[in-house]
């Protein structure tokens, strides 16, 4: 600890709620072992170097870190922690700081198409990083309340994309017309039932797990999304319009989310659409289900996905 | 082999419907229905419905009287609930009926049904409409008249958002308080109104009570049926368009029964025929005769007439003494003439714009508390209220979280399907005879007989076909012509 | 021969609201009037179905066609109006995607009919008798419609030019479409018509909700005192206002009422109920899992609640009865 009058980048890093306790990090490395962007998508994603980076005044260095920006608070790394660093909240910290020094975010974020934005508000209270806010701003010549989104926060997890109900917010890839031309089942074995499997990107931890995945013959398709906080119930409903026997989605464990509230959000849509099935057409509600699959559950899929085609089995027996 | 003329569609009224006249060999009537071709229902589709939703998905029963279902599933509702409104919101609620009425009202009279009374029954096809009337009472008639519409959707708008299909009635009162402001429009609107109620009464007077040919035919006893008539009545037994009990009495005018809404079904059954959708209800207690008159049939009927009759007057002066001078003029309680309806209406509207001035002039409707919160558990509940077109019976059963088990309505003009039924007959009798072609002037004598019950909704303005050239001609009150104009 | 463009207005199972918004028109109806032939309109006036019937085809400019299709006299009508016509439009939430009526879809008809004419506790004696498309009668038969086994839109049942949405359409909108007919603006075939762009929200003068607002208790509109100011998602209660085409000019939610998205799903949005839920189901207050079950309890009857005035036009619908 520094008995100096200078602020050093630690000291910053500390007066940001969420920053406090970095001090305690004594480098183990086990939220390193914890981390899914690490083990999936980035090996260069390191918040125990992060931290170090923060009590070594490596200013530069820290804002230009990946981990700056790709953290997404999913706190996976939390428990782990021996000395009870809220990583996520230092991480955050640094960001912030980071920001103020006039750095950019490298994710390519959702954007909001004002033409299309009727300033509802339903992203601004949706996002879990509280990326989207309404502002003023002149659209066609004429003042317009919409949306506009703060790339610094935003996480990409698509949970804005499916709650706008105009479309008006979005990014490549995931966009509505983007998910819906994927879904279609071709297939010359038309005695299996065809299943279509939406599925987030972080809820399968291992590759053995998305091996099985992979390994079903062409009845099943699998749809990839950030988060199951994507789903759209009108996709499940075109699904089986256009002759797909069943629906799964699968999302992480609820305190598990990549996301943070994504997992939750999906399950809440497709209770309800089930509901609605209830109401309207119960023989049809078994064929769209939630299912969550926690961070220990290896080879778990499989037998969803199996007991999923028996139940479409013998559903269309009767 | 008889013949079937059928007139199809009936016009000039809401809903559908058809009458088929069978004709012997002879040319003379057989029989003559009055067919309902439709069936929505309502009382299945509710269910699962939650109950505070009532009365935005009862009010599509009925566009033109949506406000009576609004507020009548809203009063049921709260027997559900066993809610109690705070006297504000009641007092806003009757403001947005009674509006309604004197809208619905005052459509039928210059509109629908009136035509044929003011230019004639026997009057050429296109001039049986408003602008017929405007062409014989004159432009500023027509003028005062669709003002009087118009000034009675605003003040429902400024209750209830807009005329068709209100907002206002919840569960426990009404969604928002009235404002100053609002007061002060509502108020400037009906003392207008009151104006326009008084000077069409006199036009009434004037057009038709002094028209020896029309008094014959409203007193005809082809028009005329001796039934039972009900209507609401507060505990004077003054007609009540909002809440009260339901009275009943015999075609010779005594109080035949008295009930709750809990009790209607001890009063009230219906009647299901092969040859139509609806059905028809009657009085328990006497029972069902078939379609006939008279203190031993259960037929009744509940309309602007039938709720004079059933009451012993009008809670407010200037009504009251309208409803004397129909007596009189008509020769005593009850008044069995079909046609008497028209002026029955004029008296009902004048009361409903009494009611809102003096319900707007009490600054106790400006207090905030307008709604109150339901605390018990919701089961079952009736609720009863005036529609224009008759008595209304709105019955729920829900579980404890209130959505719908089960529905029963017993709407307005089904009521009166029987004597309706009747009343079509009987003209049909009159005037279909042997050798006589059934023209068009006797094919509508005959929807006359229906147009009385039913004052649905029409046309403000009213555009002509054809290229009928138009003249307008602006009397003075010595009906002396001051200006003629002319589209040719 | 007249060179006015001939106008027609017709009914199906509908409430008649339809024909109330012409009215409100006021004044507005004679300025239009004195520059069109209304050639049929049973509500207002004598034409007979025997009129139609004796037109050529296509003699009929435009048709406003208002009422879902319930029955087979509503198909028939809907059909020889469809040939006399030049223009057919949809109009009104029953034509456009069923209406509350379509409701009853959620139910069969046989259900329905056990209701009306065997459950129902005043009926009489005769509970059971069931309304006959003949009934022999001594002097003759009479035939009345069979219902069909749902409510269709009226582009279920014939081809449809435009649609124009609303319960009822206002009148406002009615006036901007009739201006816009005489003027000889039509529109691209098959577009809506009488709205506006985007949905009831970029109208809605109320405060909107805050980042991280969510429902964490659903509010039915009697259980709160309903605030005039706030949007209704914030105060817990539904409102579908974010997922309605705009048009209307909002007099419910002025008159502190929340939206029922009666115009229908805004463009872009394949099934209006599907989308509400995706809308709703994402602002729950996820917080705490466990109490997620609880929490959606409070939204009651999501079909009624998410297909109010479209079930007839829903995906759901359409797998029910393909």
């Amino acid at each position: 600890m520094s008995h100096s009058t200078t602020v050093t980048f630690a000291d910053k890093v500390r007066a940001i709620p969420g920053g406090e306790h970095l001090e305690m990090c004594y480098s183990c490395g086990t939220c390193v072992s914890k981390c899914m962007i690490q083990q999936k998508v980035e090996p260069d994603y390191n918040p125990r170097r992060l931290i170090r980076r923060v009590l070594l005044d490596q200013v530069e260095d820290a804002f230009t870190d990946p981990t700056t920006w790709m953290c997404s608070a999913c706190d996976l790394c939390f428990p782990a922690c021996p000395q009870k660093i809220h990583i996520s909240g230092v991480i955050g910290a640094v960001k912030q700081l980071a920001v103020a020094e006039g750095y950019k975010s490298p994710l390519e974020t959702v954007k909001v198409d004002d033409k299309l934005c009727s300033g509802c508000g339903v992203c601004v209270m949706v996002c879990p990083y509280e990326a989207p806010h309404l502002v003023e701003k002149k659209v066609n010549g004429q003042m317009d309340r919409v949306s506009l989104v703060d790339k610094n926060r935003c996480m990409r997890c698509g949970t804005c994309v499916a709650a706008c109900p105009l479309g008006a917010i979005s990014r490549k890839g995931v966009a509505n017309p983007d998910i819906v031309k994927q879904i279609k089942i071709k297939t010359d074995r038309t005695t299996s039932p065809k299943l279509l499997i939406f599925i987030c990107d972080w809820s399968l931890r291992v590759d053995d797990d998305l091996r099985i995945l992979e390994s079903y013959p062409s009845n099943i398709r699998v749809i990839h999304i950030p988060c199951s906080g994507r789903i759209d119930p009108q996709m499940a409903m075109l699904a089986l319009r256009s002759g797909i026997d069943g629906v799964l989605v699968c999302g992480c464990a609820p305190g598990e989310c990549h996301f943070k509230r994504g997992t939750n959000v999906g399950s809440c849509k497709i209770s309800l659409l089930g509901q609605m099935f209830d109401q309207m057409d119960p023989e049809r509600g078994g064929r769209v289900r939630f299912i969550q699959i926690g961070t220990q559950d290896r080879g778990r899929i499989r037998n969803e996905i199996d007991g999923m085609l028996e139940s479409l089995e013998l559903m269309k027996a009767r | 082999m008889n013949q079937k003329i059928s007139i199809d569609p009936i016009t000039r009224l809401e809903g559908h419907g058809r009458i088929d006249l069978f004709l012997n060999e002879e040319g003379s009537l057989e029989n003559a229905y009055m067919i309902i071709p439709e069936l929505r229902g309502f009382e299945k589709f509710c269910e699962g419905r939650p109950v505070e939703e009532m009365p935005q998905i009862t009010q599509r029963i009925c566009g033109v009287c949506p406000t009576a279902h609004h507020i009548a599933a809203a009063k049921a509702g709260d027997a559900v609930y066993k809610v109690e409104v705070p006297l504000a919101g009641r007092m806003i609620r009757e403001v947005l009926n009674d509006a309604f009425f004197v809208g619905d009202h005052g459509t039928h009279f210059f509109v629908l049904g009136g035509p044929d009374f003011i230019v004639g029954p026997g009057a050429p096809k296109a001039q049986r409409n408003v602008l017929g009337v405007v062409q014989k009472v004159g432009r500023e008639v027509g003028g005062r008249a669709i003002q009087l519409l118009q000034d009675n959707h605003e003040i429902c708008s400024i209750i209830g958002g807009r005329f068709i299909h209100p907002v206002a009635a919840i569960v426990g009162g009404v969604t928002k308080p009235m404002t100053v402001e609002d007061q002060q429009k509502i108020l400037n609107l009906a003392r207008r109104s009151l104006e326009t109620a008084k000077f069409t009464l006199d036009l009434f007077d004037s057009l038709v009570l002094k028209n020896k040919e029309y008094v014959d035919l409203i007193l005809s006893d082809m028009y005329a049926h001796q039934t039972y008539y009900m209507g609401l009545v507060d505990e004077n037994n003054k007609v009540n368009f909002y809440d009260g009990k339901v009275r009943v009495v015999t075609p010779s005018g005594k109080e035949f029964v008295k009930y709750s809404p809990e009790e209607y079904l001890d009063n009230i059954a219906e009647h299901i025929e092969p040859w139509t959708y609806l059905k028809f209800p009657y009085l328990k207690k006497v029972g069902w005769k078939g379609f006939i008159d008279g203190e031993g049939s259960g037929v009744y009927r509940a309309s602007p007439l039938a709720r004079l009759n059933a009451s012993d007057g009008m809670a407010t002066p200037l009504a009251q003494a309208e409803y004397e001078k129909f007596y009189a003029t008509l020769g005593g309680k009850p008044v069995h003439a079909t046609l008497a309806t028209h002026w029955a209406r004029l008296i009902e509207l004048l009361f409903a714009v009494e009611q809102i001035i003096q319900l707007t002039t009490d600054d106790r409707i400006l207090d905030p508390n307008v709604h109150a919160i339901p605390t018990e558990i919701p089961s079952e509940g009736v609720a009863i209220i005036e529609a224009p077109r008759g008595t209304l019976t709105h019955h729920y059963q829900t579980d404890e979280r209130g959505l719908l088990k089960k529905v029963n309505l017993i709407v307005g003009t089904t009521n009166n399907y029987a004597a309706i039924d009747m009343s079509i007959h009987k003209a049909a009798q009159g005037l279909i005879h042997k050798g006589r072609a059934v023209s068009d002037e006797i094919m509508n004598k005959i929807e006359m007989a229906f147009r009385a019950y039913d004052p649905c909704f029409g046309c403000a303005t009213h555009a002509l076909p054809g290229d009928s050239p138009m003249i307008v001609r602006i009397y003075d009150h010595d009906r002396q012509m001051v200006q003629e104009l002319r589209r040719d | 021969m007249s060179q006015r463009p001939k106008l027609a207005f017709y009914w199906a199972a509908s409430c008649g609201g339809c024909e109330i918004t012409i009215v409100e028109l006021g004044m507005r109806l004679v300025e239009v009037s004195e520059k069109v032939d209304i050639v049929f309109w049973p509500c207002a006036m004598d034409f007979k179905y025997d009129d139609v019937r004796a037109m050529q085809d296509k003699e009929i400019d435009v048709c406003f066609f208002n009422g879902g299709i319930r029955n087979d006299e509503n198909e028939h009508i809907a059909a020889l109006l469809r040939r006399k016509s030049k223009i057919l439009v949809a109009f009104g939430a029953c034509a456009h995607m069923g209406g509350i009526p379509s409701l009853a879809n959620q139910y069969d008809k046989e259900s329905m009919l056990y209701r009306v004419f065997d459950e129902i506790p005043s009926n009489d004696d005769s509970r059971g008798t069931r309304p006959q498309p003949t009934t022999h009668m001594k002097e003759g038969d009479i035939e009345i419609p069979i219902l069909y086994d749902r409510v269709k839109t009226l582009a279920q049942t014939v081809e449809v030019d435009y649609s124009m949405p609303g319960c009822p359409p206002v009148a406002d909108q009615v006036w901007n479409v009739f201006q816009a007919l005489l003027a000889g603006n039509i529109p691209g075939k098959g577009s809506k018509i009488g709205v506006d762009p985007k949905s009831n929200c970029d109208a809605c003068a109320r405060q909107k909700g805050k980042s991280s607002q969510r429902i964490s208790e659903f509010k039915r509109p009697h259980e709160v005192q309903l605030d005039q100011e706030t949007c209704f998602l914030t105060q817990g209660v539904v409102c579908y206002g974010a997922a309605t085409q705009a048009g209307c000019g909002l007099p419910c939610v002025k008159a502190n009422f929340p939206c029922r998205g009666c115009y229908g799903p805004p463009d872009g949005v394949t099934d209006q109920g599907a989308k509400l839920i995706s809308e709703i189901g994402a602002l729950i207050d996820t917080s705490k899992p466990e109490e997620l079950n609880k929490i959606m309890e409070g939204f009651v009857d999501p079909v009624g609640t998410a297909y109010r005035f479209g079930l007839a036009d829903s995906i759901l619908n359409e797998l029910k009865y393909k």
